[in-house]
Formats: C-alpha cells, sequence, structure tokens
C-alpha cells in the first residue's frame, strides 16, 4: 500500500518579475515529499531552490506567475501557513520582530492558529523556548529578540516554526549565517524535533554535507532543474550526474585538505532566461557530448530516484 | 627557527571595547613569516575579526605591540601609515558591503593605484585592466556598479584592489563564507595561484574548518579573545588538543566515506547511450 | 547618470511633473520674450475679464496691468528664489554636516546646539525677521529662506556620515590607502547626499509658499511682480473678479505639487540599488 505524499509538485515552473524582462527561476519541477520524509533541496544560487521552496509555501509574490501543481494529498486542502506549515529562514537577525518578546512571537502562532489563550499560549511559550534549547526559559520569555545571539533567534525562530505542530517544516539555509559550532547543534536540534513529532522536513541548502547529515533524500536542482535525485546516503557516495559528481569532490577535496587545486567546476551556471538549448550544465560538464549541447536530457528513474543526463545508464 | 625576522609580529595585543565586560582580544601573539599561509580558526565571538581591524590600524588596541616588516606598526601616523598600507591589505567577508554602491567597479579597484601613486592617470586603465584579467574577470566588467555583479564576481573585484599595491601580507576575513561552494573552490584556487605569483604571505581567518586546510600550513586557534592552541594545519586538526579546538573539529560536517569499491561505480559509463 | 534618468523615468507622474516644471521654467525663463508686455506698465483697461480682449488673454488687474506678463514674471521670481534658497540651504547645510559628522566631538556638539537653536524658530518668522532687516529685494528673501532652511540638510548628512563611517566599504577605502580628505569628500559625501537631494525639493516647494507668503504681506519687493502679491491684490475684489487672486494661487499649487513629485521620483530613482540574492 502506497503512503498518500504530504506534498506533491508536478511541473512546476516559475516567473518571477524582474526588470527589464521575467525571469524563469523554475522549470518544471516534479517533487515528492512523504508525512514524516526529510528531503534536501540541494543547489547553489540561481538554481531555483528557494524559488521552489517559497512557492510550496504559496510566499512568491503576487505577479509571480505560476504554472504547473502543486498539491497537498495527505492534508486534502489548501495548507494554513503556521498551522500546517513552519517556516525558518535563513537570517536569524530579520526573522523576528525586534518590538515582540520572544514570548510574545511564540504565544502569536498559538492564539492564531490552535486557538489558545495568551495566559496558556505563555506558557506554552516557556515550555517551546525550553525545548528548543535555550536555557532559564522562565526567565528570557519576556526578553525582546536583541537580547540572543544568533544562534539563540535561529532556535527562537524553529520555536515559532514548529509550536503549532505543523505536518512539514520548511528551512531555507537555516545554518548559512552561524558559524560551524552552532550550526552542528541548530541541525541536532532540527534533526531531534522532526524525529520527535513525525513533522516533514524540507530543507534547502548549498552544502552537501548538511544535506547529507539530516535528510533521507537529496534532490539536487541546476538553472532551475532537478538533476538528480535519491536517497541521501546513495546519492552521497555514488552521484550519478556530473554537477553532483562535481560538487562532491570539492567538498570531499575541502575536508582531506591534501592541498592543490580544488577541482573547481569551471565556468558559472548561465544567467536566468539565458540558459543555453539542451542540458543547461554542458558548458561546464567534462562528459559533454553533442547530444548534451542539443536535447535536454529527459529524467531517468521515477519521481523519488532519477537523473537527467545523457551519461547516466539507469 | 632562525632565519629572516617574521613578516608581521604581533605581542601581547589586547582589546577591550568600551561598556564590554570582557575584552575582545587578550594577549594575542603571533606571527606570520613571508609567504607564509597562516589560518586564524575560532567560532563567532572569539575575536578574529577584532584582530585583524587592530593589526591593520583600523582600531587601537589597549595595549601590545604590531611590528610589520621591521617597523613598529602602532607608532606609524598620519602619512607613514597611510604609505605603509600598500604592503598590508586586507580581504572583506561580504563583498558586497565592502564595495562602495555609488561607484563604478574599476575605480574602486584603482583607488590603491591612484593612493600610492603607482601609475601615472593615464596608464591606470590599463593597470586596472590587468589586474581584472589576473583574477579572472572580463575587463569590461570595470564600468559595472557592485549590485551588477554576482557574489564570486565582486569577491574578485576585492581581491583585485588588495592586491592593486602588491603587498606583502594578505588578511583575508572570511574571504568565501558568502559564496557557493562550486565559488568558494574557484576563489580559493585564484587565490593560491595569486599568492605563488606574488610571493604573497597571508593571515586568514575562518570558521571553516576545510577552508582553513585547503589554505593554510600552519592554524591559529582563537577562542573567547586568546589563542589556545597553534601548530601546522593537518597536524593540530587531526590531533586537536585544546577544548575549543576540538569543539571546532567535532561540529565540522563530514560526508559519508567513500567505499574504494564505490569509485568504480562512480566512473562515468564508456558508451553514451545512443537512443 | 543615463541608469539614474531611466529610473526616474519609470515613475509616471514624476516624469510629467518633471515636464510640467520644465515646461514653466522655460516659460518664466523666456517670459519677455513670449509675451512682451510690461508686468508694470498700465496697458489697458481695469478689471478686463480673461479670454475677453486677445490683447490681455488673462484680463487685466485692477491697476489695469495685464496678468499674463505678471503671472510670468512672478513665475520667474517664484522660481529663482525658490531653487537658490533650496540650493544655498543645501549647500551650506551640507557642510554644516559633514563638518560634525567627520569631527564629531565637540564641534559637532556646537554645530548641532547651533542647528537646535535655528530649527526652534519656525522658519517662516525667520525668514520675516530677516527681511525687515535685509529689505525687500529678492536676494534678501533668498538669504532668508535659506537661514532657516539649512538645518534640514545639515542633520540629514550628519546622521549619515554617522552611519556610514564603520561601514565596510568607507574602511575599505582606508585600507586602499585613499588619504582622509579623500574619503570624505569620495566615498562619504556622495552615499550621503542622495537624500539631501530629495529633502531638497521639498525645501524648493516650501521656498515657493514662503516667497509667496512674504510678497502676500506686503514684505517682498513691492516692484517686481509676484504670485503672492497678485493674491493679496486680487482680495479687494475677490467676490466680483475673482479670477485675479484665482489665476496665481492655481500656479502655486501646480508649481508646489509638481516639485513635490519630482522629488518623489528622484528620492525613489537615488535610493541604493539592492543586489540580486
Amino acid at each position: 500500500m502506497r503512503l498518500v505524499p504530504l506534498l506533491e509538485l508536478r511541473g512546476l515552473s516559475v516567473s518571477l518579475p524582474a526588470e527589464p524582462a521575467p525571469v524563469r527561476a523554475l522549470r518544471g519541477l516534479d517533487l515528492e515529499l512523504l508525512p514524516g520524509e526529510r528531503l534536501a533541496l540541494v543547489g547553489e544560487s540561481g538554481s531555483g531552490k528557494s524559488t521552489a521552496l517559497l512557492a510550496i509555501a504559496g510566499l512568491l509574490p503576487d505577479e509571480a506567475e505560476i504554472t504547473g501543481g502543486r498539491r497537498f494529498p495527505a492534508l486534502g486542502r489548501e495548507p494554513t501557513p503556521g498551522r500546517d506549515l513552519g517556516l525558518v529562514l535563513q537570517d536569524p537577525f530579520a526573522s523576528l520582530d525586534p518590538v515582540l518578546s520572544v514570548g510574545e512571537q511564540i504565544g502569536e502562532v498559538l492564539v492564531a492558529h490552535r486557538g489558545a489563550r495568551w495566559a496558556e499560549a505563555r506558557r506554552a511559550a516557556v515550555v517551546l523556548l525550553g525545548r528548543v534549547g535555550i536555557a532559564e526559559p522562565e526567565a528570557r520569555v519576556d526578553d525582546p529578540p536583541h537580547r540572543f545571539s544568533g544562534g539563540q533567534r535561529q532556535r527562537i525562530a524553529i520555536a515559532m516554526a514548529i509550536a503549532a505542530g505543523p505536518r512539514l517544516l520548511l528551512a531555507d539555509e537555516p545554518t548559512s549565517a552561524l558559524d560551524t559550532v552552532v550550526q552542528a547543534q541548530i541541525l541536532d536540534l532540527l534533526d531531534g524535533l522532526v524525529r520527535e513529532q513525525g513533522t516533514a522536513l524540507l530543507l534547502v541548502t548549498h552544502d552537501l554535507a548538511v544535506a547529507g547529515r539530516i535528510a533521507d533524500r537529496i534532490a539536487v536542482l541546476y538553472a532551475g532543474r532537478l538533476v538528480e535525485c535519491g536517497p541521501a546516503a546513495l546519492l552521497l557516495r555514488h552521484p550519478r550526474h556530473p554537477y553532483t559528481r562535481a560538487l562532491l569532490a570539492i567538498a570531499r577535496a575541502l575536508e582531506a585538505g591534501t592541498g592543490g587545486p580544488l577541482a573547481a567546476i569551471p565556468g558559472t551556471p548561465p544567467e536566468p532566461g539565458a540558459e543555453p538549448p539542451g542540458c543547461s550544465f554542458a558548458p561546464r560538464c567534462p562528459l559533454a557530448f553533442a547530444r548534451c549541447a542539443e536535447e535536454p536530457p529527459a529524467w531517468r528513474g521515477h519521481a523519488r530516484d532519477g537523473v537527467a543526463c545523457h551519461r547516466a545508464d539507469r | 627557527m632562525s632565519g629572516p625576522a617574521p613578516l608581521l609580529e604581533v605581542e601581547g595585543l589586547t582589546k577591550r571595547w568600551p561598556g564590554a565586560t570582557a575584552p575582545a582580544v587578550t594577549e594575542v601573539s603571533l606571527a606570520v613569516a613571508s609567504g607564509e599561509r597562516v589560518a586564524l580558526v575560532g567560532a563567532s565571538g572569539s575575536g578574529k575579526t577584532t584582530l585583524a581591524r587592530l593589526i591593520l590600524r583600523l582600531v587601537e588596541p589597549d595595549r601590545g605591540s604590531i611590528r610589520f616588516a621591521g617597523r613598529d606598526l602602532l607608532a606609524l601616523r598620519g602619512e607613514a601609515l597611510r604609505r605603509i598600507r600598500a604592503e598590508l591589505q586586507l580581504v572583506f567577508q561580504d563583498p558586497l558591503a565592502a564595495l562602495d554602491p555609488r561607484r563604478r567597479v574599476g575605480a574602486q579597484v584603482a583607488d590603491p593605484l591612484r593612493a600610492h601613486r603607482l601609475v601615472p592617470r593615464s596608464g591606470r586603465t590599463a593597470a586596472v585592466a590587468a589586474l581584472f584579467e589576473r583574477v579572472g574577470l572580463d575587463p569590461a566588467l570595470a564600468r559595472r556598479y557592485p549590485h551588477e555583479l554576482s557574489g564570486g564576481q565582486r569577491q574578485r573585484v576585492a581581491i583585485a584592489r588588495a592586491l592593486a599595491s602588491r603587498p606583502r601580507l594578505l588578511l583575508l576575513d572570511e574571504p568565501v563564507a558568502q559564496l557557493d561552494v562550486s565559488v568558494k573552490a574557484q576563489i580559493l584556487d585564484l587565490l593560491e595561484r595569486l599568492r605563488r605569483e606574488d610571493g604573497l604571505a597571508w593571515l586568514l581567518i575562518t570558521h571553516d574548518l576545510g577552508v582553513a586546510r585547503a589554505a593554510s600550513d600552519r592554524i591559529l586557534v582563537m577562542a573567547e579573545g586568546r589563542i589556545v592552541e597553534e601548530g601546522p594545519t593537518a597536524a593540530v586538526l587531526a590531533a586537536p588538543r585544546a577544548p575549543a579546538t576540538r569543539a571546532l573539529v567535532a561540529a565540522e560536517l563530514r560526508l559519508p566515506p567513500l567505499d574504494p569499491r564505490d569509485l568504480s561505480a562512480t566512473a562515468p559509463s564508456a558508451n553514451p547511450r545512443t537512443t | 547618470m543615463t541608469d539614474l534618468l531611466a529610473r526616474f523615468a519609470r515613475d509616471r507622474a514624476a516624469l510629467l511633473a518633471a515636464g510640467v516644471l520644465a515646461g514653466l521654467a522655460l516659460a518664466a525663463a523666456s517670459a519677455p520674450l513670449l509675451w512682451p508686455l510690461d508686468p508694470e506698465a498700465v496697458g489697458g483697461p481695469p478689471l478686463l475679464r480673461p479670454l475677453g480682449d486677445p490683447a490681455h488673454p488673462l484680463g487685466t488687474d485692477r491697476l489695469g496691468r495685464d496678468v499674463l506678463a505678471r503671472l510670468l514674471h512672478g513665475a520667474r521670481l517664484s522660481l529663482t528664489v525658490a531653487f537658490a534658497a533650496a540650493f544655498a540651504a543645501s549647500v551650506l547645510g551640507s557642510a554644516v554636516g559633514l563638518a560634525a559628522g567627520l569631527a564629531g566631538g565637540r564641534l559637532d556638539e556646537l554645530l548641532m546646539r547651533v542647528t537646535d537653536a535655528f530649527q526652534t524658530v519656525p522658519g517662516f518668522l525667520l525668514a520675516l525677521a530677516f527681511v525687515s532687516v535685509l529689505g525687500p529685494e529678492a536676494r534678501s528673501v533668498v538669504l532668508a529662506i535659506a537661514a532657516s532652511a539649512w538645518t534640514g540638510p545639515a542633520r540629514l548628512v550628519r546622521a549619515e556620515i554617522a552611519s556610514l563611517a564603520g561601514r565596510d566599504f568607507v574602511l575599505a577605502a582606508v585600507v586602499a590607502g585613499l588619504p582622509r580628505r579623500e574619503v570624505a569628500l569620495r566615498v562619504l559625501l556622495p552615499n550621503a547626499l542622495p537624500p539631501v537631494v530629495a529633502y531638497a525639493a521639498t525645501s524648493v516647494a516650501s521656498a515657493v509658499l514662503i516667497e509667496a507668503a512674504l510678497s502676500f504681506l506686503g514684505l517682498a519687493d513691492p516692484n517686481r511682480a509676484s504670485w503672492g502679491a497678485m493674491i493679496a491684490e486680487g482680495r479687494a475684489v475677490l467676490v466680483s473678479e475673482p479670477w485675479l487672486s484665482i489665476l496665481p494661487g492655481l500656479a502655486l499649487l501646480l508649481t508646489v505639487l509638481a516639485v513635490n513629485l519630482v522629488g518623489e521620483g528622484l528620492n525613489e530613482a537615488l535610493a541604493p540599488r539592492r543586489a540580486r540574492p
């Protein structure tokens, strides 16, 4: 018996308003997420990963043109942000209201989505602060955000995101602005929380090691398209797409520190709107041949595990 | 170690920001030899950036001494201080913040050339073009404004500006932290190539151990304003002793190890599909 | 520069307003060529209605002077005085703000207290006082208006400099070896000026109104045609010949509105560009 997916994207394409003409940030994304599953969307700037997350959350600007399907079959209805979806964003210094206390901000979520009254919401906020690792929550619940460090603010943002018990937690580079020690702590926290609550997690990151730490499955985006997808452990050891391989080669070179050039990928990703015909990665790909420049590679495999490359033989 | 005096010698540097409970930097001593690659690592708040600003005389220390190329850096003032900046440069962490949003990038790269009268006015455009090419940028980009460039391009511009006066020592404050993985690799490779060409020494500040490994031979670990461990990079990171170093190494996320048997499976297939 | 103009052009209202203002300025500048009648000469019968006699398309006032000529010459006066005053105020204010922002410490304190003193006196009253002492010529009116208007730019520039001083790109300029004077003039000032330029538009608008008010009260040069004075003169016959006050009033309205719209457009166009994520 197949599990009903929590999130299903079919051919999702997004054009964002820009000068002089709108740009296509996402070109036909197919993705599936089961309840309780943890998926990492990996890509670099311009890959469309943040756009995908915002599209899922329903937070794209009104002028954005969205085509393709976005459904939540397991929910049976449009998700309510805050209640069904939790959101954690990259910049811990911008995501909290500087004027309200942290307790009020967490409490707001409960009052709005769980019909709690302020007194119980405040008590629940204290409990949540403790769960996300803020020391002495009872004493700190009325403090404003500026009394907390970047790492602590991110913990508070996570508390707000999970307060109403959402089915899906969306996180956009939640640790990129933090140093490695704090990053490890925040990832441990996220890992523990989503396991405990059985929340599904969609985490956007440019760091494959972060993806490997916390995701069951990894989806790699390049120039607005999905190029590879599969179980995390397998993908990190047997990458099939040349782009994934190149990224992993760099990551491993940095880890090993054996000196010498880092096997950087020559060139840069195409400008949105100026993608070459055929495979978008072809101009930079060491394995490219004639067909790559003419014909965009078809997806080989199925929705949850596959690769788009003329060279892959799966 | 015998031999010529170190290029940079810092002794007992201390700085407490007014109103702070604890000093940002306490009794820090370090040395960088000519042509040496030194990394300064630590968690945020460990005092690394303050130390960089102290060394560059952007901030005055409470106590301590800094000797650069044999001269007492703290004793220099006014014009003498301005002139020595040609030899001691800095690449900032956020390339967007480090470039004037209202001036074209070419003009900003030309600043050190103008300030230190290194090139006459007639030769400046060519000199800027040459610098752009050195860092792998199309000289036509010199006419652009910072917001019209990508993150990687901006950092290359910042590097071009830092190298314009042919410094002997380069301070790099998290030079690749804001960049994507593939751009990170490109910039690190670029920096290494330039360093070899110019015989540069550098002090690279980072919280990313991978960057430290790739770009340094000696490492200094900072915690709470003090240097807590130092030594050859590979050795220190392989066998950390100080608690702060251990914490950094433990926090590093590692990819699942590659089994040698896996390598053959990931090799590209010899015969591409011909459907 | 072309970039700036392009951004400005996207705001339709501002573009239209700029057009109107340019047209007004042109008309004012070429007044004697455009409509060669002398605004002070008694050229026709008094209180002629507008659109009655082709020799006086907008009619004549109580003394028989041509209204159109007086409007055009009044435009000249208003616009010259307003722009001159706003310019003087901006330059003086920016200089004070720059000095205060860079120097800090005691000089900053001193300059800000002086600014406070000038700001506590309402602009119009200060202008009144200056004009009473200096006399009613256009030059004194410019000085009078600038005397209170300079405080706005001074505060703006000082605040911008204070917030800019610690920014990375300013430190980068220092590290690049630029001498202090160059850092101040090439890096700090150009980044501090845009709010002043946008503010200058409101200065111009309020200068127009102060000048009109001064001449309405009869404190400006009685030998020059001025919209304020025209409105004042029309009061006596407001019921029977309302156009004598309404026409200059409309001119004032149009000018101030145009200036404000252009100012808003400039503000938008000058805002620092945000980079791609």
